[in-house]
């Protein structure tokens, strides 16, 4: 069962947020329109349904994506372009728990810098914590 | 060859980095720690070590490995921006939600996106 073309590697980001509000406010903040205009770095346009079509548009352009997961107010999940967002919600003292979980998706001109980068001296960069 | 994050996305293999991070170890100490069985160890180190993230040298009659740092500190540098763009939108989104009001505002068809 294995598939000839490389599949394309990412890194997974994952943040956690308590959050002072109940599940069910923050599940309108992260799905209604007028509530993701507020915060959101995207117009978000589509159906709310497992297997819509998403278009988020920013100053960029128009990138395409997909609700994947759809179970308010636990669970939403969408693709955006190359990325794939999780966003859960677990109910917690005094409001709940965000878990945001995000892909960015790697690509081969990276798996090559890093490589050069690699075996260069140097490497000033500081290590930064995961969020 | 695996790349960077292929090699970082295995499980074990962030745990021998967790434990090399803070000192260099010899392959027993390894499998102990992580209770793994050493061939299993091994053939993670021969990865890691394929992929530059950590070396080999010999002290008195045992091989020590340690960790390279510039690959994580590189995979850290283009993983940072995406770290910092969504942190500031749940920034945002916490701002948000203090200025929303609890209850739901009274309106129809809230499915479709506006």
């Amino acid at each position: 069962m294995s598939e000839k073309k490389e599949r394309p590697s990412g890194a997974t980001l994952r943040f956690e947020r308590h959050l002072r509000h109940p599940p069910e406010k923050v599940w309108r903040a992260l799905t209604e329109g007028p509530e993701l205009e507020r915060w959101f770095p995207a117009l978000v346009e589509g159906e709310r349904e497992v297997g819509a079509p998403l278009s988020f548009v920013t100053e960029e352009g128009v990138a395409e994506g997909r609700i994947t997961e759809l179970d308010p107010p636990r669970v939403l999940a969408y693709t955006w372009g190359d990325e794939t967002l999780r966003w859960e919600l677990f109910p917690a003292v005094g409001g709940c728990l965000l878990v945001l979980t995000t892909t960015a998706r790697g690509n081969r001109q990276w798996d090559a810098c890093v490589e050069r980068t690699r075996n260069a001296l140097g490497g000033r960069v500081p290590v930064a914590r995961a969020a | 060859m695996l790349s960077t994050f292929d090699v970082v996305a295995e499980p074990n293999r962030r745990r021998i980095l967790d434990l090399l991070r803070v000192e260099s170890r010899a392959v027993g100490d390894l499998a102990i720690e992580l209770q793994l069985a050493q061939p299993a160890v091994s053939k993670h180190l021969r990865v890691l070590r394929d992929a530059g993230l950590v070396t080999a040298e010999v002290d008195a009659q045992r091989r020590l490995y340690k960790l390279r740092p510039e690959p994580l500190r590189q995979l850290d540098a283009w993983v940072a921006p995406y770290r910092r763009f969504w942190s500031k939108n749940l920034d945002a989104l916490e701002r948000h939600l203090d200025a929303m009001p609890d209850d739901e505002p009274k309106k129809k068809g809230r499915r479709k996106a506006r």
